[in-house]
């Protein structure tokens, strides 16, 4: 075994012109592979930073059984009772709170929880304590704050003495109880937790999505997901009748908390990997055509061996050890094509696959290289090993046979070209797939003007602005601020941002002279003030907007509805006059906008109720358009809320296109084309490499042949020609053969498409098509070039 | 040491079968030095590779040291060419990547002999065929001459009973195909080892002690 290694890597410097391509070749699909492989490890392998993570799961809502949807804090509180095989169960709400009193005030991002928050996740805080029940409960002292360890060295230098002393949020002062350790929330952008006291307050426990929670538990040891599921399957059916009729078929999903967090993204990286595979298959395809063309050379060399005794299978593993070799080398070189290569491409483009996308070399993403490295020296080298390992010794060893090259080797070439072919067609295909989407996703007519319009939120606290009017004053003075400074041409206000990435309202809604709760129908909603339609394009097509006299106190209850509320509620009836019965009290709808896309562009917009800002006045977000660039208008737009309240700051501050553009589903689509795409465009490179070396020996060894035509009479163009069109039926038998590949493809992404059509799905496939057969006509032209300067005196004098 | 009996090699053509040989009889006894000799296309290397157990395709029956090979299965027939012949090549067939030593080391590694055996052995050959100062060479340093006593001691190195050799000197001048004929008289007459030579020199030819000929694959003389 030494003695063949010995061999072996004597073999490998020898022709380094060979080495070094079927090395890069190599690097290229091992490099793809074990980068992706890092992204694979880091979120769909790799346990969550959390002790014992295996036993947290996440409770969902569900529409129907499997469904996923946020549960709220009615929600919570109705499966507390029986969480029997939870170990701890605990809530978690979002929110945004202003930090004053320190040197730079800020809005700061934090999660409200129940007390067994902490102890769900298997965490302590390294300074002080953890949450005491009485905290969480009504009576207690909710105004307690755990900080992270990021806060605290941050925002207050890591002071050691911060235990006991008071940090105001929201206007209120809360007493630092604990500090966490470094990075301890897996959640990055959470800055504190509070109590959420959940059954402190009414409006937390109703069942209609005023409290959105997300809910936690930890598994006792032994306890399964399937007992937590039906137990608490168990408790949604007892309490069902508790929920509104329009939620009569809901019930509970368990998940585990790692298949929560990548439930979304797993389809889209594992897409990822068998892409990445079928790049490392085609370069594996190259490289066999690289040892079968080689072989030939060692054709004599071979014979020789066994002649002199070597059996089929010393022949074999000499010729083995060499390849695993090779596929070592392109290991080796493939870690730094991942770390160097893709894994700034990933890091560039797959932000839209989730925080842990940064491609590592860890132990586990080498131990993946090395096998990998291994089995695919095993995978191109042993067909070639397997052909050349019974030689003809009488024909091989006559000196006359050096060099030439048996018909079935031809064949497998052939073989290896049309199946490269066909992969490539199929990859080429997908990303075809992929960018016709997300050019469809990017042409969706939104609803709204995206141009010149910027967005920040302004998170009012309760002692500022301690009543509905306080809020309302507040935020018709700095509409009024803001249309006053040069360059805006108008401003409004909308509780949540569009594509803000989080959640936005919803309640159920029905005709109020449908007293049946049972045609209650969800909807969306957000509370508007000023020209916020105006402000963000969206047009007016019956009635009117909402004005300042629909926020003073006694005016009737106004609201405006979009087209698709109006076609759930009212069908094709005109909506403007019409009651509707919302949050317990009856509406008048006054106006009806077009539908405008709110978090999704790949979506059909949600149906959206607009209300008067005093009744929503608890999140504040403010759109402005601007004349100019919105940005350049930044500083007069400070200057605006200053005025208004000096000690107001400003966060989440992006235009309405950079929201846009940073929305999930985009990031994601575009994260998918741009690394789809590049690997498809290795694997046409590989694939168009690897039919040129085969044109090109095939050229060498029919060199003879074309001295013979061309002196019988062939001229250039006849001896093109006939290269060319050799060449180019083995791409087109692979084009049809990827045409079968493609359609399972297609129906393997189908859930990733969007906007596209069976005739779109023909153009694609035609224009991969076109560019393939272009491509590949190319690095057949350049052989067949060369065959047609052979001089048929030299040809015919070399045989 | 080894009979032929209406031994044929066909080759099934398109153009319908073409024999390479046909019903060849022959009889070589142990200690026998044998030159075949015959025009291009005779069937002499044919031949030599079917007495080498390289080519199992014919027809009729091969009995080697009261073995019948025509009976034997491949791995039979292989253990047996491993244990008993040798060949040598025209082209001498060195492997252009081993040195010299290594060159004659990798008979007896494809028998699994033991590293320390094998290494002795190397040592012997190189001594009897005084090239112990080119053991590190590789064959592209060596002449036409040296490169085929490479060729004759790597055939030597398993100790096999028969030597076949396809035209051993006609890549060589003809001093150097004398010393190479000498070195197989020696071989022949010292150690008893069985030669069956293809030729077209008949100077060479002479240096056996008979001479088979073939024309168009039949045996015209003996």
């Amino acid at each position: 075994m030494f003695q063949d290694l010995r061999y072996a890597l004597r073999q490998i410097v020898k022709a380094p012109g060979f080495t070094a391509i079927a090395v890069l070749t190599l690097a290229l699909g091992i490099g793809a592979n074990t980068a992706i492989f890092s992204v694979v490890q880091a979120a769909l392998l790799s346990p969550l930073p959390y002790p014992d993570s295996g036993r947290i799961m996440q409770i969902w809502h569900a529409p129907v059984p499997g469904a996923r949807a946020s549960a709220d804090g009615g929600t919570f509180l109705d499966c507390q009772p029986y969480a029997k095989s939870f170990e701890f169960f605990a809530a978690a709400h979002a929110v945004d709170l202003n930090l004053s009193g320190v040197a730079e005030p800020a809005q700061v991002s934090g999660t409200a929880v129940s007390a067994e928050y902490l102890r769900v996740f298997g965490l302590k805080p390294v300074l002080g304590r953890d949450f005491l029940p009485e905290e969480d409960s009504a009576g207690g002292d909710n105004f307690v704050v755990i900080l992270t360890h990021e806060m605290w060295t941050q925002r207050f230098a890591a002071d050691p003495s911060i235990l006991g002393k008071p940090v105001h949020l929201d206007g209120r002062s809360y007493t630092v109880i604990g500090v966490l350790g470094p990075a301890a929330l897996a959640n990055p952008g959470v800055e504190f937790l509070v109590p959420a006291a959940i059954r402190a307050a009414e409006y937390k426990q109703t069942r209609n999505y005023n409290y959105v929670c997300a809910v936690f538990g930890r598994l006792k040891p032994g306890a399964t997901l399937a007992q937590a599921q039906a137990e608490l399957v168990a408790g949604a059916d007892a309490v069902r009748s508790l929920y509104p009729p329009n939620k009569a078929t809901w019930t509970v999903t368990v998940q585990s908390l790692q298949d929560s967090l990548t439930g979304n993204s797993r389809p889209y990286i594992l897409t990822l990997m068998a892409i990445v595979a079928v790049v490392l298959l085609i370069a594996c395809a190259n490289v066999a055509n690289l040892m079968l063309a080689r072989a030939a050379t060692r054709q004599t060399e071979i014979a020789v061996r066994v002649a002199l005794g070597a059996s089929a299978g010393r022949v074999v593993r000499l010729l083995l050890i060499e390849s695993t070799l090779l596929g070592l080398l392109g290991g080796v070189a493939g870690l730094f094509v991942a770390a160097w290569g893709i894994g700034p491409l990933i890091a560039f483009a797959a932000t839209g696959l989730g925080p842990t996308t940064a491609v590592t070399l860890n132990g586990g993403v080498l131990v993946f290289t090395l096998g990998i490295s291994v089995a695919t020296g095993l995978a191109f080298g042993l067909v070639p090993a397997w052909r050349v390992a019974r030689p003809e010794l009488a024909h091989d060893l006559k000196e006359s046979s050096r060099g030439t090259s048996g018909g079935s080797r031809q064949r497998l070439q052939r073989l290896f070209i049309v199946g490269e072919t066909a992969l490539t067609v199929t990859l080429l295909f997908v990303a075809g797939l992929l960018l016709r989407s997300f050019i469809a996703t990017l042409d969706n007519d939104l609803g709204l003007n995206r141009d010149n319009v910027l967005l920040f939120s302004l998170n009012r606290t309760s002692s500022s602005s301690p009543t509905p009017q306080h809020r309302v004053r507040f935020v018709e003075s700095v509409l009024r601020e803001l249309a006053a400074q040069p360059g805006v041409a108008s401003a409004g206000m909308i509780s949540t941002a569009p594509f803000n990435n989080r959640n936005y309202y919803g309640d159920t809604i029905r005709r109020s002279e449908d007293p049946d709760p049972r045609s209650d129908v969800g909807t969306g909603f957000d509370g508007v003030a000023g020209n916020f339609f105006q402000t963000l394009g969206a047009p007016l097509l019956r009635g009117r907007f909402l004005n300042e006299a629909d926020s003073v106190d006694g005016a009737q209850k106004a609201m405006v509805i979009n087209q698709t509320l109006a076609r759930r509620l009212f069908a094709a009836e005109d909506p403007i006059g019409r009651q509707v019965r919302f949050k317990n009290a009856d509406w008048l709808v006054v106006g009806l906008v077009r539908d405008m896309a709110r978090a999704q562009l790949d979506a059909p917009p949600p149906p959206m109720a607009y209300l008067p800002v005093l009744h929503f006045p608890w999140t504040v977000t403010i759109a402005v358009r601007t004349h100019g660039s919105p940005l350049a208008a930044v500083d007069g737009i400070r200057r605006a809320v200053q005025t208004v309240d000096p000690d107001q700051p400003i966060a989440n501050l992006v235009t309405l296109q950079q929201a846009i553009d940073s929305s999930f589903t985009l990031r994601l689509r575009r994260t998918m084309l741009i690394l789809v795409g590049s690997f498809a465009g290795i694997a046409l490179l590989l694939a168009c490499v690897g039919l040129y070396g085969v044109m090109s020996y095939s050229v060498t060894q029919r060199t003879r042949e074309i001295g013979v035509r061309i002196a019988l009479g062939a001229d250039s163009s006849q001896v093109l020609g006939h290269v060319v069109r050799g060449g180019l039926l083995l791409v087109l038998v692979g084009v049809l053969l990827g045409s079968l590949g493609s359609v399972g493809a297609g129906f393997g992404v189908a859930n990733q498409l969007y906007g596209t059509q069976l005739a779109d799905t023909a153009v694609v496939f035609a224009l991969v098509a076109v560019v393939l057969l272009l491509v590949a006509a190319l690095a057949c032209w350049l052989p067949a070039r060369r065959a047609t300067r052979v001089d048929p005196m030299v040809a015919l004098r070399a045989d | 040491m080894l009979s032929l009996r209406h031994l044929s090699r066909v080759y099934p053509l398109k153009s319908g079968p073409y024999y390479a040989l046909r019903n060849i009889n022959l009889e070589i006894a142990e200690g026998e030095f044998v030159s075949i000799m015959g025009p291009s296309g005779s069937g002499k290397s044919t031949l030599l590779h079917i007495l080498g157990l390289h080519d199992s395709e014919w027809e009729g029956e091969y009995r080697f040291q009261d073995v019948d090979i025509h009976r034997q299965s491949k791995a039979q027939r292989s253990e047996l060419q491993k244990k008993n012949i040798g060949f040598i090549f025209q082209a001498y067939h060195l492997l252009d990547d081993l040195t010299i030593a290594e060159n004659l080391e990798i008979p007896l590694t494809y028998r699994n002999i033991p590293r320390r055996e094998r290494q002795s052995t190397v040592c012997d050959l190189l001594d009897r065929f005084q090239m112990v100062g080119k053991r590190d060479l590789f064959p592209n340093q060596l002449s036409g001459g040296q490169q085929q006593l490479v060729g004759v001691a790597r055939a030597l190195a398993a100790n096999p009973k028969l030597l076949l050799a396809d035209e051993p000197t006609g890549n060589l001048h003809s001093d150097q195909g004398r010393t190479i004929m000498e070195l197989f008289q020696k071989l022949n007459r010292e150690s008893g080892v069985t030669i069956v030579q293809v030729t077209h020199s008949a100077e060479n030819a002479a240096f056996g002690h008979r001479i088979i000929r073939l024309a168009d694959g039949l045996q015209v003389g003996n």
